[in-house]
């Protein structure tokens, strides 16, 4: 296929371009600039060699400083990203459609540019500048949620995904100094232990790893995503992380640390799910988690574990987006997504109620959807290699998708107690959601249901060949087994009072440590740094008035030298200097 | 906690009939048990797993790999202590880390509504 652009100019152009003519043009043009723009940049994609041969290329070759720069590469890592980022901003603007602010839409597409710039940019420095464009867009997003909170959420997250581009930056130049290459590859030597890496590889880890939401390195994400709009919360689950996810497997693919480090982050948001009351906290978790299952492919490292983790990248972008979407339009409709305050809303939002089991069933990778097809590749990977534990865990983590967005999300925002009957409320029941946002959540979920019965049509994209049979009767009845008694446990646990109320509370994360002792640090050093000037510049006020005060006793209009002298004072003193000078005079002849 | 208002008998859907709620349950434990029949007979013939992934473990990991690799209701077991253990440990972590809804960004005394403390009552 030949594209109607130069191979140089890199599809993330378009969309980005996309987003700032929207910024100038009322709704209608916004969305229609929007669908072109996207719709454009995918066609340009597909026009790329590696969609048809899967040969991959490298095109806007330029030189800076003496450095080789790669603008655009496509091959087929970076190509199953790019093409998902795209229909992820593709669902965004229909979402959008009728909520979107000038400002969502605007940087919503040139955030969705900057992942798919950074997913196609063949040197390190082309990813830093998409790095720091997905950055500074996306703030403006959480921003848009409107309030004092997303005002200072959106800060504690420029702050993070800043500090994120300075180890990026800082990584580059130290790998760079030592000899290293722009080019972005892979930074694995030898058998991929931690301890090989060199310094500027190390910090470049930590740079992706701030972006992919390592345990403690996470809270960025729960702290700012709930605080978006319904729109923007949808737009923001898509690409951060998920460039991150692509990095880290460009150039960490097989580096032991991160099974460790996947195993952790699939695990633990799973305690934080249960107990969050805001559900759209608790799908930033459940993204958390997800993120695990793909960093622990990552680090296993074989074909298979990659092709699982960009293959659940791919579908865990759609779920999520559908689920962010489902809450999305029940705090349209209702104002909040507080497990407390919400229940019964299947009755009223039967459609929105659909769409969300769709992508909880996705998420929980039951068989015929979306999620079954990808997360059984990582699970193959694990146990392939022998690595009961991290094979334990996922199993587990499994077990957790299930109870906070397999069960959780659906059950207390549609069904649980009903909040809404108009004999307690004494008002009509919510509405069903939007005309666009049930076409996108119409449209995410018919992906779900596509990819969970055709999975060839994903495993086509896949980075490498594929040899996997998920519908083999070993993985749908293991699945299946795993899912119905975990939901029997559900069931067992409610019926018996033993699963826990919601609340309306805050739960502490990470982020406790530098919104509260950390704050009490830095106001006392603060505190201190004002007293000491205070009490410094007192000094120099003091000193500065004494002086000023003696000049001007002496030299002040009223001072010894400026005083006037009467004229009998001021001839006798003539006097007596003349007669001093004439003994002077006499004495010396 | 939230508020558990008491609905009319005609506000009540499909979802909330008791007998719905019967046969949700009934379904729930013959599902169950199927997949723990397939797994039995997928045991029988050998293709539970395509072949040991955990025979080389010693230890308790030895014991886990074996029974991963041929128990038949390895995946049911394993789901419903995964679950249950998330709900049961889980909801305790509440006691160590929730605080007040206004806990970073306080409102005023008289526009708190307090949370209630009754963790342990069940959601239905």
């Amino acid at each position: 296929m030949t594209s109607f652009l130069s191979p140089d100019i890199s599809p993330a152009f378009i969309t980005i371009i996309g987003g700032i003519i929207a910024a100038f043009l009322p709704k209608a043009g916004r969305n229609l600039i929007g669908l072109v723009a996207v719709g454009l940049g995918l066609l340009h994609l597909f026009a790329y060699p590696v969609a048809l041969t899967g040969e991959g290329g490298t095109y806007a070759l330029s030189t800076f400083l003496n450095y080789e720069m790669t603008g655009v590469r496509v091959d087929r890592l970076g190509f199953i990203f790019a093409v998902i980022f795209h229909i992820a901003a593709l669902l965004n603007v229909i979402y959008g459609w009728r909520h979107a602010t000038r400002l969502e839409s605007s940087m919503g597409l040139i955030y969705a540019g900057a992942a798919i710039g950074g997913a196609l940019s063949g040197d390190l420095l082309t990813l830093f500048v998409y790095w720091e464009a997905a950055a500074l867009s996306s703030v403006f997003i959480v921003w848009a949620g409107g309030g004092h909170g997303a005002f200072k959420a959106g800060m504690r997250y420029l702050v993070i995904q800043v500090l994120s581009g300075l180890f990026l930056l800082a990584g580059i130049v130290i790998h760079l100094n030592d000899g290293g290459s722009l080019a972005f590859d892979s930074f694995i030597s030898g058998d991929g232990a931690f301890s090989e890496l060199s310094r500027g590889a190390i910090l470049i880890l930590i740079a992706f790893g701030i972006k992919a939401a390592f345990p403690l390195l996470h809270t960025w994400l729960q702290d700012s995503y709930p605080k978006a709009s319904a729109v923007g919360a949808v737009m923001l689950s898509a690409f951060t992380t998920k460039l991150a996810i692509y990095t880290l497997a460009r150039g960490f693919a097989g580096l032991d640390i991160l099974i460790v480090v996947g195993c952790v982050m699939t695990a633990f948001p799973v305690f934080f799910a249960l107990i969050e009351n805001d559900l759209r906290k608790v799908l930033a978790y459940s993204l958390n988690n997800q993120l695990g299952f793909m960093v622990c492919a990552i680090g296993i490292g074989t074909e298979l574990a990659l092709n699982g983790a960009s293959a659940h990248a791919f579908v865990h972008i759609i779920y999520k987006a559908l689920l962010f979407m489902s809450m999305g339009a029940v705090l349209v409709r209702v104002g909040t997504t507080k497990a407390t305050e919400l229940g019964g809303l299947h009755k009223s939002m039967p459609w929105t109620t659909v769409f969300c089991i769709i992508g909880a069933m996705s998420i929980s990778a039951f068989p015929l959807f979306s999620g079954f097809v990808a997360k059984s590749m990582i699970t193959d990977a694990a146990s392939g290699m022998h690595l009961l534990v991290p094979y334990l865990v996922l199993l587990f983590a499994s077990a957790g998708v299930l109870e906070h967005s397999g069960i959780k999300i659906p059950y207390f925002a549609f069904f649980a107690h009903d909040q809404f009957a108009p004999s307690v409320t004494g008002k009509d029941r919510p509405k069903e959601a939007p005309t666009p946002m049930f076409i996108a959540m119409a449209l995410a979920s018919f992906l779900c249901i596509l990819i969970g019965v055709q999975p060839q049509l994903l495993y086509a994209l896949l980075p490498f060949e594929v040899e996997h049979n998920a519908y083999s009767a070993s993985h749908v009845v293991t699945q299946m087994q795993l899912l119905l008694f975990a939901i029997l446990a559900f069931a067992l646990l409610v019926k018996f009072r033993l699963y826990p109320a919601e609340l309306r509370s805050q739960v502490l994360d990470v982020d406790w440590t530098w919104r509260v002792p950390g704050r009490i640090i830095l106001m006392g050093v603060v505190g201190i740094v004002i007293t000491l000037w205070r009490a410094l510049w007192g000094r120099v006020k003091a000193l500065n008035s004494a002086i000023n005060s003696r000049l001007y006793h002496t030299h002040g209009s009223e001072g010894l030298i400026s005083r006037t002298w009467p004229v009998g004072y001021t001839a006798l003193t003539t006097a007596v200097i003349l007669g001093i000078a004439l003994l002077a005079v006499f004495s010396v002849r | 906690m939230s508020s558990h208002p008491k609905i009319r008998e005609g506000e009540k859907s499909f979802w909330e009939k008791k007998s719905t709620i019967r046969l949700i349950w009934i379904s729930l434990w013959i599902g169950c048990a199927v997949s723990a029949v397939f797994g039995f007979w997928l045991a029988a013939e050998g293709k539970l797993v395509y072949k040991p992934h955990f025979e080389d473990k010693t230890g308790i990991a030895g014991i886990l790999g074996t029974f991963a690799d041929t128990f038949p209701v390895f995946y049911g077991v394993w789901g419903f202590l995964a679950f249950s253990f998330i709900v049961l440990a889980g909801q305790h972590l509440r006691k160590i880390l929730m605080r007040r809804e206004d806990y970073y960004d306080p409102v005023p005394e008289d526009e708190y509504r307090a949370p209630a403390t009754d963790h342990g009552e069940g959601a239905q």
